[in-house]
Protein backbone atom coordinates (compact mmCIF):
# COMPACT_ATOMS: atom_id res chain seq x y z
CA UNK A 1 0.00 0.00 0.00
CA UNK A 2 1.22 3.78 -0.67
CA UNK A 3 1.13 5.27 2.20
CA UNK A 4 2.17 8.72 0.54
CA UNK A 5 -1.16 8.41 -1.41
CA UNK A 6 -3.80 7.69 1.28
CA UNK A 7 -1.61 10.15 3.62
CA UNK A 8 -2.69 12.99 1.11
CA UNK A 9 -5.95 11.70 0.86
CA UNK A 10 -6.51 11.63 4.39
CA UNK A 11 -4.82 15.34 4.77
CA UNK A 12 -7.65 16.49 1.90
CA UNK A 13 -10.06 15.52 4.42
CA UNK A 14 -9.08 17.05 7.32
CA UNK A 15 -8.84 20.23 5.38
CA UNK A 16 -11.99 20.21 3.91
CA UNK A 17 -10.70 19.81 0.58
CA UNK A 18 -11.54 17.56 -2.68
CA UNK A 19 -9.24 14.77 -2.21
CA UNK A 20 -7.04 13.99 -5.08
CA UNK A 21 -7.88 10.89 -7.19
CA UNK A 22 -6.33 7.93 -7.83
CA UNK A 23 -6.54 4.16 -8.15
CA UNK A 24 -6.65 2.86 -4.70
CA UNK A 25 -6.29 -0.83 -3.47
CA UNK A 26 -8.20 -2.59 -1.35
CA UNK A 27 -6.13 -1.80 1.44
CA UNK A 28 -5.78 1.49 1.08
CA UNK A 29 -9.88 1.60 0.26
CA UNK A 30 -9.39 0.07 4.02
CA UNK A 31 -8.06 2.82 5.19
CA UNK A 32 -9.93 5.75 3.43
CA UNK A 33 -12.92 3.99 4.48
CA UNK A 34 -11.93 4.11 7.94
CA UNK A 35 -10.98 8.15 7.60
CA UNK A 36 -14.23 8.91 6.25
CA UNK A 37 -16.17 6.93 8.98
CA UNK A 38 -14.35 9.24 11.62
CA UNK A 39 -14.69 12.34 9.74
CA UNK A 40 -18.65 11.66 9.50
CA UNK A 41 -18.83 12.08 12.89
CA UNK A 42 -17.13 15.49 13.36
CA UNK A 43 -20.17 17.77 13.79
CA UNK A 44 -18.42 20.93 12.86
CA UNK A 45 -16.76 19.42 10.23
CA UNK A 46 -20.02 18.22 8.11
CA UNK A 47 -21.86 21.64 7.62
CA UNK A 48 -22.03 22.62 4.08
CA UNK A 49 -20.66 26.11 3.19
CA UNK A 50 -23.20 28.83 4.09
CA UNK A 51 -24.54 29.66 0.69
CA UNK A 52 -24.76 26.35 -0.15
CA UNK A 53 -28.06 25.25 0.20
CA UNK A 54 -29.23 28.75 -1.09
CA UNK A 55 -27.55 28.51 -4.07
CA UNK A 56 -28.19 25.28 -5.08
CA UNK A 57 -32.12 26.33 -4.15
CA UNK A 58 -32.10 28.93 -6.78
CA UNK A 59 -30.34 27.13 -9.53
CA UNK A 60 -32.91 24.23 -9.10
CA UNK A 61 -35.66 26.61 -9.80
CA UNK A 62 -33.80 27.83 -12.35
CA UNK A 63 -33.64 24.57 -14.14
CA UNK A 64 -37.05 23.93 -13.72
CA UNK A 65 -37.92 27.47 -15.30
CA UNK A 66 -35.85 26.39 -18.10
CA UNK A 67 -37.36 23.12 -18.43
CA UNK A 68 -40.92 24.22 -18.47
CA UNK A 69 -40.16 27.28 -20.50
CA UNK A 70 -39.87 27.18 -24.40
CA UNK A 71 -36.64 27.06 -26.18
CA UNK A 72 -34.14 30.46 -26.31
CA UNK A 73 -33.23 31.18 -22.57
CA UNK A 74 -30.08 33.39 -22.14
CA UNK A 75 -27.38 31.24 -20.05
CA UNK A 76 -26.17 31.68 -16.77
CA UNK A 77 -22.43 33.28 -16.37
CA UNK A 78 -21.52 30.12 -15.08
CA UNK A 79 -20.74 31.94 -12.31
CA UNK A 80 -21.79 29.48 -9.58
CA UNK A 81 -19.16 27.14 -8.93
CA UNK A 82 -21.87 24.26 -9.85
CA UNK A 83 -20.44 24.78 -12.77
CA UNK A 84 -22.13 23.40 -16.30
CA UNK A 85 -18.46 21.01 -16.39
CA UNK A 86 -18.93 19.53 -13.46
CA UNK A 87 -22.11 18.13 -13.92
CA UNK A 88 -21.51 17.58 -17.78
CA UNK A 89 -24.84 20.03 -18.08
CA UNK A 90 -23.46 22.37 -20.53
CA UNK A 91 -25.21 25.05 -21.82
CA UNK A 92 -26.20 23.93 -25.11
CA UNK A 93 -27.69 20.86 -23.37
CA UNK A 94 -29.95 23.32 -21.56
CA UNK A 95 -31.01 24.86 -23.99
CA UNK A 96 -31.80 21.77 -26.02
CA UNK A 97 -33.47 20.63 -22.74
CA UNK A 98 -35.49 23.36 -22.78
CA UNK A 99 -36.95 22.54 -27.04
CA UNK A 100 -37.37 19.11 -26.44
CA UNK A 101 -39.75 19.58 -23.58
CA UNK A 102 -41.62 23.06 -23.88
CA UNK A 103 -44.39 24.85 -22.16
CA UNK A 104 -48.12 22.93 -22.40
CA UNK A 105 -46.34 19.53 -22.90
CA UNK A 106 -46.68 16.99 -20.29
CA UNK A 107 -44.50 13.72 -20.49
CA UNK A 108 -46.22 10.86 -19.27
CA UNK A 109 -42.99 9.68 -17.31
CA UNK A 110 -43.16 8.34 -13.62
CA UNK A 111 -40.37 8.33 -11.08
CA UNK A 112 -37.89 5.78 -12.33
CA UNK A 113 -37.29 4.06 -9.34
CA UNK A 114 -35.53 1.53 -11.92
CA UNK A 115 -32.21 3.09 -10.44
CA UNK A 116 -32.38 0.24 -8.23
CA UNK A 117 -32.91 -2.30 -10.40
CA UNK A 118 -31.21 -4.01 -13.01
CA UNK A 119 -30.98 -2.51 -16.23
CA UNK A 120 -34.60 -3.74 -17.88
CA UNK A 121 -36.23 -1.79 -20.89
CA UNK A 122 -38.27 0.93 -20.22
CA UNK A 123 -41.41 1.15 -22.07
CA UNK A 124 -41.12 4.55 -24.17
CA UNK A 125 -43.26 7.49 -23.01
CA UNK A 126 -45.07 9.32 -24.92
CA UNK A 127 -45.32 13.41 -25.15
CA UNK A 128 -48.68 14.55 -25.15
CA UNK A 129 -49.65 18.52 -25.64
CA UNK A 130 -52.60 19.20 -23.32
CA UNK A 131 -52.84 22.27 -25.55
CA UNK A 132 -51.68 21.69 -28.57
CA UNK A 133 -51.73 21.76 -32.75
CA UNK A 134 -51.02 19.88 -36.12
CA UNK A 135 -48.07 20.99 -37.30
CA UNK A 136 -46.80 20.13 -40.78
CA UNK A 137 -43.23 19.15 -40.31
CA UNK A 138 -42.01 17.52 -43.69
CA UNK A 139 -44.12 16.49 -46.96
CA UNK A 140 -45.03 12.76 -47.00
CA UNK A 141 -43.44 12.20 -50.05
CA UNK A 142 -39.95 12.83 -48.81
CA UNK A 143 -40.35 10.31 -46.03
CA UNK A 144 -39.75 7.32 -47.82
CA UNK A 145 -40.29 3.76 -46.26
CA UNK A 146 -37.15 3.24 -44.58
CA UNK A 147 -35.63 6.48 -44.46
CA UNK A 148 -34.97 8.32 -41.30
CA UNK A 149 -35.42 12.39 -41.55
CA UNK A 150 -34.85 14.80 -38.70
CA UNK A 151 -37.31 17.40 -38.13
CA UNK A 152 -36.91 20.64 -36.43
CA UNK A 153 -39.68 22.97 -35.10
CA UNK A 154 -40.27 24.99 -32.48
CA UNK A 155 -40.06 24.15 -30.05
CA UNK A 156 -39.65 20.21 -30.84
CA UNK A 157 -36.64 18.49 -33.02
CA UNK A 158 -36.99 15.05 -33.20
CA UNK A 159 -37.14 12.22 -36.21
CA UNK A 160 -39.22 10.51 -38.22
CA UNK A 161 -39.38 7.26 -39.67
CA UNK A 162 -42.08 5.30 -41.60
CA UNK A 163 -41.72 1.66 -40.36
CA UNK A 164 -44.48 -1.26 -42.00
CA UNK A 165 -46.54 -0.12 -39.29
CA UNK A 166 -46.94 3.43 -39.52
CA UNK A 167 -45.08 6.43 -39.08
CA UNK A 168 -43.15 7.41 -36.17
CA UNK A 169 -42.02 10.46 -34.39
CA UNK A 170 -38.90 10.17 -31.77
CA UNK A 171 -37.71 13.12 -29.90
CA UNK A 172 -34.10 14.41 -31.30
CA UNK A 173 -33.31 14.92 -27.64
CA UNK A 174 -30.59 12.47 -25.74
CA UNK A 175 -32.57 11.85 -22.33
CA UNK A 176 -29.39 11.82 -20.71
CA UNK A 177 -28.17 15.35 -20.54
CA UNK A 178 -30.54 17.32 -23.47
CA UNK A 179 -27.93 17.14 -26.30
CA UNK A 180 -29.22 17.05 -29.82
CA UNK A 181 -28.73 12.99 -30.95
CA UNK A 182 -27.44 12.67 -34.50
CA UNK A 183 -28.76 10.20 -37.43
CA UNK A 184 -25.90 7.23 -38.10
CA UNK A 185 -28.04 6.61 -41.16
CA UNK A 186 -25.81 3.42 -41.40
CA UNK A 187 -26.86 1.97 -38.37
CA UNK A 188 -29.94 2.87 -38.69
CA UNK A 189 -29.33 4.40 -35.02
CA UNK A 190 -29.62 8.05 -33.41
CA UNK A 191 -26.31 8.80 -31.72
CA UNK A 192 -25.31 11.30 -28.79
CA UNK A 193 -22.11 13.24 -29.57
CA UNK A 194 -21.96 13.81 -25.78
CA UNK A 195 -21.79 10.87 -23.78
CA UNK A 196 -21.96 8.10 -26.58
CA UNK A 197 -25.53 7.28 -26.09
CA UNK A 198 -27.16 5.62 -29.07
CA UNK A 199 -31.24 4.94 -29.72
CA UNK A 200 -33.07 2.97 -31.91
CA UNK A 201 -35.49 5.14 -34.32
CA UNK A 202 -38.17 3.41 -32.56
CA UNK A 203 -36.62 5.48 -28.91
CA UNK A 204 -35.40 2.40 -27.56
CA UNK A 205 -32.57 2.90 -25.68
CA UNK A 206 -29.45 0.68 -27.66
CA UNK A 207 -26.41 1.74 -25.73
CA UNK A 208 -25.19 4.08 -23.04
CA UNK A 209 -22.07 4.42 -20.36
CA UNK A 210 -23.76 5.90 -17.56
CA UNK A 211 -24.15 4.16 -14.03
CA UNK A 212 -27.73 4.45 -14.30
CA UNK A 213 -30.28 3.42 -17.23
CA UNK A 214 -31.67 6.45 -19.49
CA UNK A 215 -34.79 6.87 -20.72
CA UNK A 216 -36.01 5.57 -24.12
CA UNK A 217 -36.53 8.59 -26.49
CA UNK A 218 -40.22 9.74 -26.10
CA UNK A 219 -42.84 9.58 -29.21
CA UNK A 220 -44.52 12.15 -30.36
CA UNK A 221 -47.85 12.21 -31.76
CA UNK A 222 -47.78 12.21 -35.46
CA UNK A 223 -50.23 11.93 -38.53
CA UNK A 224 -50.45 12.18 -42.56
CA UNK A 225 -52.69 14.70 -43.35
CA UNK A 226 -52.92 16.50 -47.04
CA UNK A 227 -50.03 15.27 -47.84
CA UNK A 228 -47.62 16.31 -45.00
CA UNK A 229 -46.46 14.69 -41.98
CA UNK A 230 -47.91 16.70 -39.16
CA UNK A 231 -46.78 16.58 -35.53
CA UNK A 232 -49.17 17.54 -32.91
CA UNK A 233 -47.15 20.14 -30.72
CA UNK A 234 -47.87 22.67 -28.22
CA UNK A 235 -49.51 26.22 -28.35
CA UNK A 236 -51.64 27.48 -31.26
CA UNK B 1 -16.13 11.89 24.38
CA UNK B 2 -13.37 14.73 26.05
CA UNK B 3 -13.98 18.38 25.03
CA UNK B 4 -10.31 19.46 23.48
CA UNK B 5 -9.96 23.28 23.36
CA UNK B 6 -9.45 22.18 19.32
CA UNK B 7 -13.10 22.87 18.36
CA UNK B 8 -13.04 26.09 20.18
CA UNK B 9 -10.80 27.56 18.72
CA UNK B 10 -12.22 27.72 15.33
CA UNK B 11 -10.49 25.30 13.33
CA UNK B 12 -12.95 24.40 11.03
CA UNK B 13 -13.12 28.27 10.32
CA UNK B 14 -16.67 28.55 12.81
CA UNK B 15 -16.63 29.61 16.28
CA UNK B 16 -17.96 27.72 18.81
CA UNK B 17 -18.56 28.43 22.19
CA UNK B 18 -18.54 25.61 24.86
CA UNK B 19 -21.15 24.37 26.52
CA UNK B 20 -23.69 25.66 23.42
CA UNK B 21 -25.08 23.46 20.90
CA UNK B 22 -24.30 24.26 17.44
CA UNK B 23 -27.03 26.77 15.93
CA UNK B 24 -27.91 26.30 12.23
CA UNK B 25 -26.30 29.40 10.78
CA UNK B 26 -29.54 31.62 9.23
CA UNK B 27 -28.98 30.75 5.61
CA UNK B 28 -29.53 27.24 6.43
CA UNK B 29 -32.91 27.85 7.76
CA UNK B 30 -34.98 27.26 4.81
CA UNK B 31 -39.07 27.51 4.80
CA UNK B 32 -40.34 24.59 6.41
CA UNK B 33 -43.47 23.32 7.49
CA UNK B 34 -44.45 24.35 11.42
CA UNK B 35 -41.80 22.90 13.62
CA UNK B 36 -43.09 19.56 15.30
CA UNK B 37 -42.02 18.03 18.48
CA UNK B 38 -38.94 16.12 18.10
CA UNK B 39 -39.82 12.39 18.05
CA UNK B 40 -40.03 10.08 15.26
CA UNK B 41 -42.63 10.69 13.49
CA UNK B 42 -44.98 9.21 10.45
CA UNK B 43 -44.12 10.39 7.30
CA UNK B 44 -48.17 11.62 6.16
CA UNK B 45 -49.45 9.92 3.18
CA UNK B 46 -49.27 13.31 1.12
CA UNK B 47 -47.52 14.49 -1.55
CA UNK B 48 -45.20 17.67 -2.35
CA UNK B 49 -46.57 20.82 -3.87
CA UNK B 50 -43.89 21.59 -6.05
CA UNK B 51 -40.21 20.64 -6.87
CA UNK B 52 -39.06 23.41 -4.57
CA UNK B 53 -41.12 21.63 -1.64
CA UNK B 54 -38.83 18.41 -2.32
CA UNK B 55 -35.95 20.57 -1.99
CA UNK B 56 -37.07 22.13 1.07
CA UNK B 57 -38.14 18.83 2.86
CA UNK B 58 -34.52 16.61 1.99
CA UNK B 59 -31.71 18.93 0.71
CA UNK B 60 -30.09 18.45 4.42
CA UNK B 61 -31.05 14.91 4.63
CA UNK B 62 -29.35 14.49 1.59
CA UNK B 63 -26.07 16.83 2.30
CA UNK B 64 -26.01 14.63 5.17
CA UNK B 65 -26.28 11.25 3.81
CA UNK B 66 -23.24 11.96 1.38
CA UNK B 67 -21.00 13.96 3.72
CA UNK B 68 -21.24 11.12 5.80
CA UNK B 69 -20.25 8.44 2.94
CA UNK B 70 -17.39 10.93 1.31
CA UNK B 71 -16.01 12.82 4.41
CA UNK B 72 -15.76 16.43 2.43
CA UNK B 73 -17.60 19.05 2.08
CA UNK B 74 -16.38 19.83 -1.56
CA UNK B 75 -17.58 16.58 -2.96
CA UNK B 76 -20.53 16.33 -0.16
CA UNK B 77 -21.66 19.73 -1.68
CA UNK B 78 -20.93 18.70 -5.41
CA UNK B 79 -22.57 15.27 -4.94
CA UNK B 80 -25.65 16.89 -3.54
CA UNK B 81 -25.94 19.15 -6.25
CA UNK B 82 -26.09 16.52 -8.90
CA UNK B 83 -28.13 14.15 -7.30
CA UNK B 84 -30.81 16.86 -6.86
CA UNK B 85 -29.77 18.34 -10.88
CA UNK B 86 -30.41 14.49 -11.89
CA UNK B 87 -33.60 13.83 -10.10
CA UNK B 88 -35.38 17.25 -11.65
CA UNK B 89 -36.31 15.92 -14.81
CA UNK B 90 -37.86 12.39 -14.56
CA UNK B 91 -39.51 13.07 -10.94
CA UNK B 92 -43.43 12.94 -10.50
CA UNK B 93 -44.68 15.47 -8.12
CA UNK B 94 -47.94 13.80 -7.78
CA UNK B 95 -45.84 10.64 -6.52
CA UNK B 96 -46.14 10.27 -2.63
CA UNK B 97 -43.14 11.55 -0.14
CA UNK B 98 -41.73 8.37 0.41
CA UNK B 99 -41.73 7.31 -3.15
CA UNK B 100 -40.10 11.04 -3.54
CA UNK B 101 -37.36 10.13 -1.07
CA UNK B 102 -37.20 6.82 -1.88
CA UNK B 103 -36.30 7.76 -5.38
CA UNK B 104 -33.40 10.30 -4.12
CA UNK B 105 -32.11 7.92 -2.39
CA UNK B 106 -31.90 5.64 -5.17
CA UNK B 107 -30.67 8.41 -7.05
CA UNK B 108 -27.76 9.32 -4.11
CA UNK B 109 -26.39 5.74 -4.44
CA UNK B 110 -25.99 5.89 -7.88
CA UNK B 111 -24.54 9.71 -7.24
CA UNK B 112 -22.29 8.16 -5.06
CA UNK B 113 -21.12 5.29 -6.91
CA UNK B 114 -20.05 6.92 -9.96
CA UNK B 115 -18.23 9.50 -7.94
CA UNK B 116 -15.59 6.42 -6.90
CA UNK B 117 -15.52 4.54 -10.22
CA UNK B 118 -14.27 8.08 -11.29
CA UNK B 119 -12.13 9.24 -8.71
CA UNK B 120 -10.65 6.14 -7.11
CA UNK B 121 -11.47 3.28 -8.94
CA UNK B 122 -13.37 1.22 -6.69
CA UNK B 123 -16.18 1.96 -4.24
CA UNK B 124 -14.92 3.17 -0.83
CA UNK B 125 -18.47 3.79 0.66
CA UNK B 126 -22.02 2.96 -0.36
CA UNK B 127 -25.50 3.71 0.41
CA UNK B 128 -27.34 0.65 0.58
CA UNK B 129 -30.86 -0.13 -0.75
CA UNK B 130 -32.44 0.11 2.71
CA UNK B 131 -31.22 3.68 3.75
CA UNK B 132 -33.79 5.61 4.62
CA UNK B 133 -33.98 9.22 5.03
CA UNK B 134 -37.77 9.85 6.30
CA UNK B 135 -37.14 7.94 9.25
CA UNK B 136 -34.88 10.93 11.15
CA UNK B 137 -36.03 13.13 12.92
CA UNK B 138 -36.63 16.85 12.84
CA UNK B 139 -33.79 17.22 15.38
CA UNK B 140 -31.54 15.22 13.45
CA UNK B 141 -31.81 17.29 10.14
CA UNK B 142 -30.49 19.98 12.62
CA UNK B 143 -27.40 18.13 14.03
CA UNK B 144 -24.95 18.39 12.04
CA UNK B 145 -23.68 14.80 12.23
CA UNK B 146 -26.06 11.85 12.85
CA UNK B 147 -26.10 9.55 15.40
CA UNK B 148 -25.48 6.43 13.30
CA UNK B 149 -22.06 8.26 12.16
CA UNK B 150 -21.46 9.11 15.64
CA UNK B 151 -21.63 5.89 16.88
CA UNK B 152 -19.94 4.29 14.70
CA UNK B 153 -16.67 6.40 15.05
CA UNK B 154 -16.96 5.86 18.34
CA UNK B 155 -17.26 1.65 18.24
CA UNK B 156 -14.24 1.94 15.88
CA UNK B 157 -12.35 3.99 18.35
CA UNK B 158 -13.27 1.79 21.46
CA UNK B 159 -11.16 -0.81 19.52
CA UNK B 160 -8.02 0.67 19.18
CA UNK B 161 -5.20 1.10 22.00
CA UNK B 162 -5.45 4.61 23.95
CA UNK B 163 -2.58 6.66 22.12
CA UNK B 164 -4.19 5.20 18.48
CA UNK B 165 -7.56 6.09 19.76
CA UNK B 166 -6.42 9.48 21.16
CA UNK B 167 -4.55 10.63 18.29
CA UNK B 168 -7.33 9.90 16.05
CA UNK B 169 -9.93 11.74 18.05
CA UNK B 170 -7.78 14.67 18.46
CA UNK B 171 -7.63 15.01 14.37
CA UNK B 172 -10.53 13.59 13.06
CA UNK B 173 -13.23 14.33 15.86
CA UNK B 174 -11.99 17.46 17.26
CA UNK B 175 -10.41 18.94 14.36
CA UNK B 176 -7.12 19.62 16.48
CA UNK B 177 -4.06 20.34 13.56
CA UNK B 178 -1.29 18.18 13.81
CA UNK B 179 0.67 20.52 16.26
CA UNK B 180 -1.78 20.46 18.91
CA UNK B 181 -2.31 17.16 18.34
CA UNK B 182 1.39 16.41 18.87
CA UNK B 183 0.99 18.80 21.60
CA UNK B 184 -1.47 17.22 23.41
CA UNK B 185 -0.30 13.91 22.69
CA UNK B 186 3.31 14.81 24.16
CA UNK B 187 4.99 13.91 20.85
CA UNK B 188 6.85 15.78 17.77
CA UNK B 189 5.18 16.83 15.18
CA UNK B 190 6.37 14.30 13.00
CA UNK B 191 5.98 11.71 15.52
CA UNK B 192 2.45 12.58 15.79
CA UNK B 193 1.92 11.49 11.69
CA UNK B 194 3.37 8.23 12.22
CA UNK B 195 0.73 8.01 14.85
CA UNK B 196 -2.23 8.88 13.12
CA UNK B 197 -1.34 7.05 10.33
CA UNK B 198 -0.54 3.48 12.09
CA UNK B 199 -3.92 4.65 13.52
CA UNK B 200 -5.78 4.48 10.99
CA UNK B 201 -4.71 1.55 9.53
CA UNK B 202 -5.33 -0.34 12.82
CA UNK B 203 -8.89 1.30 12.70
CA UNK B 204 -9.24 0.27 8.84
CA UNK B 205 -8.57 -3.54 10.09
CA UNK B 206 -11.27 -3.09 12.49
CA UNK B 207 -13.68 -1.59 9.75
CA UNK B 208 -12.68 -3.73 7.16
CA UNK B 209 -15.38 -6.20 6.81
CA UNK B 210 -18.09 -4.13 6.76
CA UNK B 211 -17.91 -1.08 4.17
CA UNK B 212 -20.66 1.64 4.38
Amino acid sequence: MSERRTRRFVRALLRQRRPPPFNATQEEADVLRAAIALRAANPAASLPAEVFYTELRSRLTDEEARRRAPVQIPGRSGSSRYGPSRFGLTRRGLLVGGAGLAAGVVATEGIDLGLRARESSQASSSVIADVGSWRPVIASAELLPGQVRRFSTEPAVGFLSRPPDGIRAVSGVCTHQGCFLRLNAANDTLECPCHSAAFATTGEVLHHERPAPIRPLPTFQVRERGGQVEILLPGN
Amino acid sequence: MSKQRCLTAGREGRVRVPGTRRQASPALRLEAPPAEPARLRVVPDDRYLDWDAVYVDNAQRLYGLLFSRVGNRPDAEDLTAEVFLAALGPLRLSAHKQEVRAYLVAAARTVLAAHWRRTLGRAITTIELDEDLHGMTDRQVDLAADGISQARAEQLLRSLPERYRAVLELRFLQGCSVRETAAALGVTVANAKVLQHRALRMAAQVEGAAPR
